[in-house]
C-alpha cells in the first residue's frame, strides 16, 4: 500500500472513497478543493482520485446527501463518510449488463431494485420466494411442494417456445445457474438488481434474451465492525387441501352402494355411523379391525400432512479491513423438517466478500461462497398423495404410520386391497441428495489514469451432486397371498432396488473490460466500454442402479440379484463475446447507449456459430432539461426513455446438431450390438433464434419522492423459434429440430408507489405494481403445424405453441358436442357423454394480469410490511382431478349427491328431427362410478379438470419491533429486533379450483407451466418468529 | 516514464483482448458428441434390432387380440375396464400398436436405402423387406387406410398422406416377390447374415424366402378379391415349417427378458402388475379344451396351470365373491409345477417359458393352417387334411419346447395330461406326436368336424375347422391374428347378444358390450392420439361413420372384414 511519511507542501494526488453509512460506495460524488477550481467526481464505486495539498479542505457533494468536508491530512488516501440529507433526492445507482454502475438517469430501460431489508423481511429461507410480488414484469412460480421447493423466475413472459425461459442470473458480475439462487444465504444479499427487458441485457450476451437479475451480495462495513446473530423458528403447515367429499365411504360398484371393506373407491353408501369391518381377511389371531363409517375428521386422511418446523441460524461480521478496505463474512445454518414427516432439509452456507484498495490504482474485489445442502425426501410423491386419495373417508389414516410393528398398518394387513399404505410407501422409498455450491470471483481493477479503467475478473460457479435413492424388500407372507384378491398389490413382493447418481457442473467465465471516460466536451460525458467474456460450460454425471435387493435393508450397488445398469454423459461447450457500449450523455440530462456483441458458440455448426446484435436505448431527463419542471416544486424527477434491443439465444444444448444412433430393443445381447437411429431428426441449418423487443416508458417522482410512479411499455418478438416439434409418428420419427416459428408479447409495467406518512416516528408507505403481459405464437413456420407439443399427457392433453392463441397454450380431450349449439352430445339410452378425440385449446396457461401490492408501515420502533400478489387472465389443468374422479373422493363427485342426473347442457339424437336436441329428461345410467370413475363417461374428457387460475395471495406478512435503547441499554449489544413473519399465510382461488395451488407445474421449473398433478402435495403456509441482535 | 509504461501496459492488454478475440477456431471445436455415435453405425447392426424389436413388442400386441377373443377376460368386478368390456376404443386404446411399427420402419428404411444403393447389402435389404411386409400387413389389418407411400419419410412429409389398405397389400405382395429375387440374385460377394446379424434365421436365407412366401401367402388370402394382386404364384422355395424364433440372447438381465416373460416377471423376481395378472380365460376359450367343445388334456394342461378349472369368467360379468373367476397368482398361463409358482420355479413349458426363451413371431403351426386354407382356396396345391393336421401337431410340439427351443424333458400323465417331474403309472416322456395322435381321439373329438376334418365336408365347415384350430393355436400367443381371422371368417363362431351363464361357452362377447352392431363387437381400433394430433387433417379424411366424420369403431371394417 501507497504511505508516505513526507509531508509534501506541494500538490499531490489523493485518493479517496466515499461512503455512506451503511458501508457502500456513494457513486459520482463531486469533489472540489474548497476555494479552488479544482474537482472531480467519484466512479460508480465511490473511488475518486484528485490533485490536493495538506490542509486543503475537500468539499464533498452527492445528490440525497448532506455536504461534507474533509480536510487533507497527510496521507494520501480519505474515506469520506456521507449521511442522507431529510428528505433529499437520492440519485439510485443501478448495476448494468457490463456490471458497471450507472446513474439511474442515464438508463433508458426498465429496471427495479429490490432492497436488502425488503428481501428478508419475512425471512426466507429461499430469497427466490422473497422476489414475489415485489417486481413488475417479475413473476416467480413455487413450482413444486416439499422441503426443497423449485421456483422458476421469468421476466415478460414466456418468449421462447422450448428454450429456456428464465431469467439469467448474475452473481456478483458472474453468470451462474438458477439453482445458485435458491442456495443463497439470503441475508447475504445487498440488492437484487432486475433488468426486465432484452434491452437491459443485451451484453450479457445470447443467454440475457429472457431478462436478468442482478444479485449484488455484501461488501462489509467500512466504517465499524458490526456483528449480526440472528435465529428464525418458523411452522409450515399445509394451507390448502383439495375438495375431499366428506359423506360416501367405501364402494365401488356402479347402480348400488354397496359397502366394500376393502376398496379405494368411494362410491359405497352414506356414512352412517355404524360400527363396520375394514379390511378384506382377518388377522391370522383372527382379530378383526371395525371403525365407525363416518367421516374421521382426527385421524382421517386430511391428518396425513403434518405441521412442520424450520430453524434458521445466521451470523455475520462486517468490517473494515485497513483504511482502504472491508470485509463481509457469514454463516448459515437452515435445518427443515417437512409436512410429509420423514422429510428433511439442512443447508449449511458460509460466504465472504470484501473488497481492498490495494495500491492507489488497484483496487480488488473478491466473493466466495460454499453452500451443502442436503436432503432426505420419499421419492414417491405422486403416489403417496393417489394412496391418501385413495382411503375412503372413514379410514383412520394416521392410526397406521407404524406399520413395522402394527399388525392393520403392515402391507400384509392393510385394510386397503388396491391401494397400499401410504406411510409405508412413504417410508419405503426414499432419495437422499447432497449438494455442493462454490461460487467465487476475484476482480482486479486497475485505473492507471482518470480516463481509463481496467478490469479483469474470473468467477467460478461449480455443483457437485450425489445422492442415492432406494426402495427396500418386503416380502408378503403365505396367508396373505392365500387371502388377499388376485392382482392386488398383495399378492406382489417388493424386490427392492437401489441407485447410486453423482455428478459436476461447473461454470467457468472470464472477462476483460476496457473503460474510457471523458467528460465536459462541449456538454458532452462520454463513456465507453469494450469487453470480451469467455465462457466454458461443463456438466458430467454418472448414475448407477440396481432392480432387486439381495439382502433386505442393504443399499449397495453390490447387493444385486442381477447386473447393475449403470450410464454416464459429459457435456462442454464454449462461447466467446466481444461487446462494446457507449453512453453519450448531453448536459446531464440527456444520455444516448449504444451496445453491440458478436457471439461465437460451440454449439452450433460453424456455419452459423456467429452471430451480432446491437442495443440502444435513450433516457432524456426532462425535470433536468427544463428549468420550469425542476423548478416546480411538486416534481422531483421526470424521466423518459425509449430503448430497442436484438439478442441472440442458442437455444439447443451441446451435440444437438447431429442425429444419433442408441441401441435398441434391450441391445446389447451377450456380446451383440443392435442399433437404432434416433427418433429425433435434427435440420443441420440451426441458427440462433433472435428476440426483438422494444420499449418506451417514463418515471416520475413527485412532492419529495411521496408520490412515485413509473410505467414501461414493451414488444418483443422472437424468430428462428428452435423447436424439436412432434411429428406424426407415420413420419418414422417422433421430433424435428428445426428452426420454425414466430412469437411476440407485448405488455405494460406499471408501479406506483405513496407515502400518506413520513414523520420523524412514522411512516407509512404502499406500492402498487401492476403487470399485463401477453405473449402468443403468431405462427409455427414452415410446417403448417395446427399445434406443437410442448408437455403432454398420454391423450394429449398438455401444453402447446398454436398459431393465434396464447402462449403456452392450454390443449385438452373435451367432450363431443353438438357443432350447432356447442353443447355436449350424450348417448339417447345411457345419458353418458362421450369422448372427442380431438384436443380443443382451453386457455393461455401464463396469467395476464398480475398486481403485487406491497404494504410498509413503521412507527417508532414497530414495522409492519406485507405483500399480496393476485394473477388472473388464464387456466390450468389439474392432472389430481382424475384421481379425485376416479376414487370419488373428490367434491365434484357428490355435486348431485350421487343420483342420476341430467347431464348439464347437454344435447340428444332426434331421428325425427334430424338433428341434435336439447336433453331434458335422459339421466346418466349411474350417477355413482358408473359415470365418475370411468374414462369414457368422465376421466378421459380432460376438459373437466381445467380451471381459472385465479388467485390472490398473502405473500408476506411482517411485524418487527425494534427494541428501544432504553430496554437494551448502551452496551455490548447495539440492537435488538425481533419479528413474527408469515409466508403464503392465505390463498383466495375461484370455487371451481378444488385442486391446488396454481402456480404448481408438473414440469418443474421448466417452460411448460399450467400443469399440475398429485406429483405436487398440498401448498403449505409459513408462519414463525425471528429474533436479531447486533452487537 | 511512468505513465508511459502504464500506456504500455493499457495498450498491450487492449492487443490482447484484440487478438485473442477472433483466432479461436480450435477453442469452438468440441462439439463432437462424446456420449452417443452420430455415424459409422453399420446396417448388419441395425437390421438385428429391427427384428428383436418387433418380437419384443409382439406379446403386448396380442394382448389387444387376446382380450377382443375371449382368451382373456376380466377377473374383478365391472368397474374400471373401460373399454375391455364396453369395446368403445378412444384413440387412446393401443398407441403401441401404431408407434411401434412406424418406428421400426424408420431402421428398416435405412438398410433397405443402402441395399438399393450398394447391392452388396442385397441379403440385408431382403430380410428388411420382409419385414417391412410383416410391419405394413399388420398396420393394415389394424387400421386399414394408412400412411404407406409418404410414410418414414421424416421431413420430406411431416404430414402424411394414407394409402387405402388393399393398394398397400397389394404393394406388400410385390415387395415380398422383389426381397425373394434379391436373395436369389444376390452375388456371392454379398455381406452374408449370421446370428448376430440375423436373430431370426441366422443367416439361413432359405429360411427368410419361405417366411417371405408365406406372409404373401396371408396377404393373398386375407386380401382376397378385393386386392388385384399382380403375381399370386410362389417361388419354389415352399413355406415356413418351422417357427420363426427370434433369439438375440434373452437372459434374466433388466431389458432384456423374453418379451413374454416379462408380462409376467421382473428380473428381480418381483410379479409384474397389470394385464395377466388381473385376468382369466374365459368360459368361451376354455371350452375349447375342458369338453365342452373340444376335449384337449394335454394342450389343456399347457396353456393353464390350474387345468382344468383355472380361473374363468364370461367377459364383463361380474364374478361379485365368485372363487372361481380369481386369478391364481401370479395368473393362469404362467406353469409352474410347484405348489406356490415363483419365478424361480418355472416348468418351462408352455406359453411362458423362461426368461432367456426365444420368442417365435410366426408359429410354424400358423403357416401350416394358412398353406391348408390356401389349399383349401385353390391358391396353393396340397392335401388340407395333412396340413391342418400338421398346424395342430406344430401346435402340440411348440407348447412342449423348453426354455432352449428343444422337446421338454418334463413327463405327462397320459390319463389326465398333468405334468409332472416324477413317475409312475401312466407317466411319460413328453412326445407331441403320442400327445396330437391321442387328441383326434380325446372325448368326443372324432366326431367332432373341429378336430377330425374328414367330417368337415362343406368349404365353410372345412373354414371353418381352420380357423378354429388356428384360433386354439394361437391361444395367447398371437390374440391380433386371431383376432384378424375371426373379422375376416368370423370362426370360431360366437352367439349374440351374450347371456350369462347361456352363452357363456358360446359367445365371446362382453356382456357390457356397448357397441351398436348387431353382433354386439368392435369392428375395429381408432387411429391413435398421435395421429389426431399431428396429423390431423389426414387422418379425418379418411372418412368414417362415426359423430364428427371419424372411423366408429363398431361399424367401420376392414377392407377385407366379414
Amino acid at each position: 500500500m501507497a504511505f508516505s511519511v513526507l509531508v509534501f507542501a506541494q500538490t499531490r494526488t489523493i485518493t479517496g472513497t466515499v461512503i455512506d453509512e451503511t458501508g457502500s460506495g456513494v457513486p459520482f460524488a463531486s469533489i472540489s478543493v474548497k476555494g479552488t477550481a479544482i474537482g472531480a467526481s467519484a466512479d460508480a464505486e465511490g473511488n475518486f482520485t484528485i490533485n490536493a495539498r495538506t490542509s486543503n479542505v475537500l468539499v464533498i457533494t452527492a445528490t440525497g446527501f448532506s455536504t461534507q468536508e474533509v480536510t487533507v491530512g497527510s496521507g494520501s488516501t480519505v474515506a469520506v463518510l456521507l449521511t442522507r440529507g431529510e428528505g433529499q433526492m437520492i440519485d439510485e445507482v443501478v448495476v448494468t449488463a457490463s456490471g458497471l454502475r450507472i446513474n439511474k438517469k442515464e438508463q433508458g430501460y426498465a429496471s427495479t431494485v429490490v432492497s436488502a431489508e425488503k428481501l428478508v423481511q419475512a425471512a426466507p429461507t429461499n430469497v427466490t420466494t422473497a422476489l414475489s410480488g415485489k417486481v413488475p414484469g417479475l413473476q416467480i412460480n413455487g413450482v413444486s411442494s416439499g422441503v426443497n421447493p423449485n421456483y422458476s423466475i421469468v421476466l415478460r413472459g414466456y418468449r421462447s417456445i422450448t428454450g429456456n425461459n428464465q431469467a439469467l442470473i448474475v452473481l456478483d458480475n458472474v453468470i451462474v445457474p438458477n439453482s445458485v439462487l435458491g442456495n443463497l444465504n439470503p441475508n447475504d444479499i445487498s440488492d437484487i438488481t432486475t433488468l426486465n427487458g432484452a434491452s437491459a441485457a443485451a451484453l450479457y450476451g445470447s443467454r440475457a434474451a429472457n431478462g436478468a437479475l442482478i444479485v449484488t451480495t455484501k461488501r462489509g462495513s467500512a466504517q465499524k465492525p458490526e456483528i449480526t446473530l440472528a435465529q428464525t423458528v418458523s411452522a409450515q403447515a399445509v394451507g390448502f387441501y383439495p375438495g375431499i367429499q366428506k359423506s360416501f365411504g367405501s364402494g365401488a360398484d356402479a347402480f348400488v352402494q354397496i359397502y366394500t371393506p376393502y376398496e379405494n373407491q368411494q362410491y359405497g353408501p352414506k356414512y352412517d355411523g355404524s360400527l363396520l369391518q375394514l379390511g378384506h381377511f382377518p388377522l391370522p389371531g383372527g382379530e378383526i379391525q371395525k371403525v365407525p363409517y363416518e367421516w374421521n375428521a382426527k385421524e382421517g386422511k386430511l391428518n396425513f400432512w403434518k405441521p412442520a418446523l424450520t430453524s434458521q441460524t445466521d451470523f455475520s461480521v462486517s468490517s473494515p479491513t485497513g483504511d482502504r478496505g472491508r470485509v463481509y463474512l457469514s454463516g448459515q445454518y437452515v435445518d427443515a423438517t417437512g409436512t410429509l414427516e420423514g422429510d428433511k432439509y439442512k443447508r449449511t452456507a458460509i460466504s465472504l466478500g470484501g473488497s481492498q484498495q490495494v495500491t492507489s490504482i488497484v483496487n480488488v474485489d473478491y466473493s466466495a461462497r460454499y453452500t451443502k445442502n442436503v436432503y432426505d425426501q420419499s421419492s414417491a410423491l405422486a403416489s403417496i398423495y393417489e394412496l391418501v386419495l385413495n382411503s375412503p373417508g372413514q379410514v383412520p389414516v394416521t392410526r397406521y404410520k407404524n406399520w413395522r410393528v402394527d399388525s392393520f398398518a403392515m402391507p400384509n394387513y392393510y385394510y386397503n386391497e388396491y391401494y397400499n399404505n401410504p406411510y409405508f410407501i412413504k417410508d419405503n422409498n426414499r432419495t437422499h441428495t447432497a449438494n455442493d455450491y462454490l461460487v467465487g470471483n476475484l476482480s482486479l481493477k486497475v485505473s492507471p489514469a482518470n480516463w481509463i479503467d481496467l478490469l479483469g475478473r474470473v468467477g467460478m460457479t461449480t455443483r457437485y451432486w450425489e445422492g442415492k435413492n432406494w426402495q427396500d424388500v418386503y416380502l408378503y407372507s403365505a396367508y396373505t397371498k392365500a387371502h388377499a384378491s388376485s392382482g392386488t398389490y398383495k399378492q406382489s413382493d417388493i424386490k427392492g432396488s437401489t441407485g447410486d447418481f453423482r455428478g459436476k457442473e461447473s461454470t467457468l467465465i472470464g472477462d476483460f473490460i476496457t473503460t474510457f471516460k471523458k467528460t465536459n466536451i462541449e456538454n458532452f460525458d462520454f463513456r465507453a466500454n469494450l469487453g470480451v467474456q469467455v465462457i466454458q460450460d461443463d456438466n458430467n454425471g454418472l448414475a448407477a442402479s440396481i432392480n432387486g435387493l439381495a439382502v433386505p435393508g442393504l443399499f449397495n450397488l453390490s447387493n444385486n440379484t442381477s447386473p447393475a445398469s449403470a450410464g454416464g454423459d459429459q457435456f462442454r461447450s464454449r462461447s466467446m463475446g466481444l461487446w462494446g457500449e457507449l453512453y453519450a450523455t448531453y448536459k446531464k440530462f440527456l444520455t444516448l447507449h449504444v451496445t453491440g456483441r458478436r457471439d461465437q458458440v460451440s454449439v452450433l455448426d460453424a456455419a452459423y456459430n456467429k452471430f451480432f446484435y446491437p442495443s440502444a436505448d435513450l433516457s432524456f431527463v426532462a425535470s433536468d432539461a427544463f428549468p420550469s419542471i425542476k423548478n416546480s416544486t411538486p416534481i422531483n424527477l421526470l424521466k423518459f426513455r425509449v430503448s430497442t434491443a436484438k439478442v441472440g439465444n442458442v437455444n439447443i444444448g451441446p451435440y444437438s446438431t447431429l442425429p444419433i444412433f442408441n441401441q435398441g430393443a434391450g441391445y446389447p445381447y451377450s456380446g451383440n450390438v443392435g442399433y437404432t437411429i434416433d427418433n429425433r431428426i435434427v435440420s443441420r441449418d440451426l441458427k440462433p433464434e433472435f428476440t426483438y423487443s422494444n420499449e418506451a416508458g417514463f418515471d416520475l417522482e413527485m412532492w419529495n419522492s411521496r408520490f412515485m410512479t413509473s410505467a414501461t411499455f414493451y414488444t418483443s418478438r422472437t424468430e428462428n423459434q428452435t423447436l424439436p416439434i412432434s411429428i406424426a409418428q407415420s413420419t418414422g420419427f417422433s421430433q424435428l429440430l428445426t428452426n420454425t416459428g414466430l412469437t411476440k408479447a407485448q405488455g405494460l409495467e406499471a408501479t406506483m408507489g405513496i407515502v400518506p406518512l413520513r414523520t420523524a416516528d412514522a411512516a407509512i408507505g404502499i406500492s402498487v405494481n401492476y403487470t399485463y403481459n401477453d405473449s402468443t405464437v403468431v405462427n409455427l413456420g414452415n410446417f403448417d403445424l395446427p399445434q406443437f407439443a410442448l408437455f403432454t399427457y398420454g391423450d394429449g392433453t398438455g401444453v402447446y405453441a398454436a398459431p393465434g392463441k396464447g402462449f403456452p397454450a392450454l390443449y385438452t380431450t373435451t367432450h363431443l358436442r353438438d357443432s350447432a349449439t356447442g353443447k355436449i352430445i350424450v348417448d339417447p339410452v345411457t345419458g353418458y357423454p362421450s369422448l372427442d378425440p380431438l384436443i380443443k385449446y382451453r386457455g393461455r396457461t401464463q396469467p395476464l394480469h398480475r398486481v403485487g401490492v406491497n404494504l410498509d408501515a413503521k412507527y417508532k420502533g414497530i414495522g409492519l410490511n406485507a405483500v399480496a400478489e393476485y394473477r388472473g387472465g388464464y387456466v390450468i389443468y389439474n392432472n389430481m382431478g382424475n384421481t379425485l374422479d376416479f376414487t370419488g373422493a373428490g367434491i365434484n363427485t357428490v355435486m348431485f349427491d350421487r343420483q342420476r342426473f341430467v347431464f348439464p347442457n347437454s344435447v340428444v339424437w332426434d331421428d325425427a328431427q334430424g338433428k341434435y336436441v336439447d336433453n331434458t329428461n335422459i339421466t346418466v345410467a349411474d350417477g355413482g362410478p358408473g359415470y365418475w370413475s370411468i374414462g369414457n363417461t368422465r376421466t378421459n374428457m380432460e376438459e373437466n379438470y381445467v380451471t381459472s387460475g385465479a388467485f390472490w395471495k398473502l405473500r408476506e406478512l411482517a411485524l418487527s419491533y425494534d427494541f428501544p435503547t432504553s430496554i437494551i441499554g448502551r452496551g455490548f449489544v447495539k440492537a435488538v429486533t425481533f419479528a413474527l413473519v408469515g409466508r403464503n399465510l392465505f390463498m383466495l382461488v375461484p370455487k371451481t379450483n378444488v385442486y391446488t395451488d396454481p402456480e404448481y407445474s408438473d414440469n418443474g421449473s421448466g417452460n411448460y407451466i399450467g400443469l399440475n398433478s398429485l406429483g405436487q402435495n398440498p401448498p403449505n403456509r409459513y408462519y414463525g418468529a425471528t429474533v436479531t441482535f447486533k452487537f | 516514464m511512468k505513465m508511459t509504461m502504464k500506456k504500455i501496459h493499457i495498450y498491450l492488454f487492449l492487443a490482447v483482448m484484440l487478438i485473442a478475440a477472433p483466432s479461436c477456431k480450435k477453442f469452438f471445436d468440441i462439439n463432437k458428441n462424446p456420449n452417443r455415435p452420430t455415424e459409422g453405425i453399420a446396417e448388419e447392426v441395425i437390421l438385428p434390432k429391427i427384428i428383436v424389436a418387433w418380437a419384443n413388442a409382439l406379446p403386448g400386441a396380442s394382448a389387444v387380440g387376446e382380450e377382443l377373443v375371449g382368451y382373456t377376460t376380466n377377473a374383478g368386478g365391472v368397474s374400471g375396464w373401460g373399454s375391455f368390456i364396453s369395446y368403445k376404443f378412444t384413440p387412446g386404446n393401443g398407441a403401441a400398436l401404431w408407434s411401434t411399427p412406424y418406428d421400426n420402419l424408420t431402421d428398416i428404411k435405412v438398410v433397405i436405402d443402402k441395399a438399393k444403393a450398394d447391392p452388396n447389402y442385397a441379403l440385408l435389404g431382403a430380410a428388411a423387406k420382409v419385414m417391412k411386409a410383416i410391419h405394413f400387413q399388420h398396420l393394415v389389418d389394424t387400421y386399414n387406410n394408412v400412411p404407406y407411400t409418404q410414410a418414414n419419410m421424416g421431413v420430406e412429409f411431416v404430414t402424411p398422406e394414407y394409402d387405402n389398405g388393399p393398394d398397400i397389400y397389394k404393394s406388400l405382395a410385390e415387395l415380398l416377390d422383389e426381397a425373394i429375387a434379391d436373395i436369389n440374385g444376390a452375388g456371392s460377394a454379398a455381406q452374408t447374415l449370421n446370428a448376430a446379424s440375423d436373430p431370426l434365421f441366422k443367416g439361413n436365407m432359405t429360411l427368410w424366402k419361405q417366411l417371405a412366401n408365406t406372409i404373401k401367402l396371408r396377404l393373398i388370402i386375407r386380401g382376397g378379391d378385393k386386392v388385384s394382386f399382380t403375381n399370386k404364384t410362389f417361388s419354389s422355395d415352399g413355406f415356413l415349417a418351422e417357427d420363426a424364433l427370434v433369439q438375440p440372447g434373452y437372459t434374466n438381465v433388466d431389458g432384456k427378458l423374453n418379451p413374454v416373460w416379462s408380462r409376467v416377471y421382473t428380473v428381480a423376481g418381483a410379479q409384474v402388475g397389470g394385464v395377466w395378472q388381473q385376468r382369466v380365460p374365459s368360459f368361451y376359450t376354455l371350452g375349447f379344451y375342458d369338453g365342452n367343445k373340444i376335449s384337449d388334456k394335454y394342450r389343456g394342461n399347457l396353456v393353464y396351470r390350474a387345468y382344468p378349472s383355472p380361473g374363468v369368467n364370461a367377459l364383463g360379468r361380474d364374478p361379485g365373491t365368485d372363487a372361481a373367476a380369481r386369478v391364481k397368482t401370479p395368473n393362469d398361463w404362467y406353469i409352474s409345477l410347484a405348489a406356490t409358482p415363483s419365478a424361480t420355479n418355472y416348468a418351462a413349458i408352455g406359453i411362458v417359458k423362461g426368461p432367456s426363451a426365444a420368442q417365435p413371431i410366426m408359429l410354424a403351426s400358423e403357416s401350416f393352417f394358412l398353406q391348408a386354407e390356401g389349399a383349401l382356396r385353390g391358391i396353393i396345391t396340397g392335401n388340407v387334411k395333412d396340413l391342418f393336421n400338421r398346424g395342430i401337431l406344430e401346435s402340440f410340439k411348440y407348447l412342449n419346447k423348453n426354455e432352449n427351443g428343444s422337446n421338454s424333458s418334463l413327463f405327462v400323465n397320459k390319463t389326465t395330461g398333468k405334468l409332472t417331474t416324477g413317475s409312475g403309472t401312466d407317466i411319460v416322456a413328453i412326445s407331441s406326436q403320442n400327445e396330437f395322435d391321442e387328441y383326434l381321439a380325446e372325448g368326443l373329438n372324432a366326431t367332432n368336424r373341429l378336430v377330425n376334418y374328414d367330417l368337415a365336408t362343406s368349404f365353410e365347415q372345412r373354414l371353418e375347422a381352420i380357423i378354429t384350430q388356428k384360433y386354439i393355436a394361437l391361444n395367447n400367443l398371437f390374440g391380433l391374428e386371431s383376432w384378424n381371422e375371426f373379422r375376416r371368417t368370423r370362426y370360431p363362431v360366437t352367439v349374440s347378444p351374450p347371456t350369462y351363464p347361456g352363452t357363456r361357452y358360446t359367445s365371446l362377447v362382453s356382456l357390457q358390450s356397448e357397441s351398436t352392431a348387431a353382433d354386439r363387437l368392435p369392428t375395429r381400433y381408432q387411429y391413435p392420439q398421435n395421429e389426431f394430433n399431428y396429423n390431423g387433417a389426414n387422418v379425418k379424411a379418411q372418412g368414417g361413420s362415426g359423430d364428427g366424420g371419424i372411423i366408429d369403431v363398431f361399424r367401420d371394417k376392414i377392407f377385407w372384414a366379414k
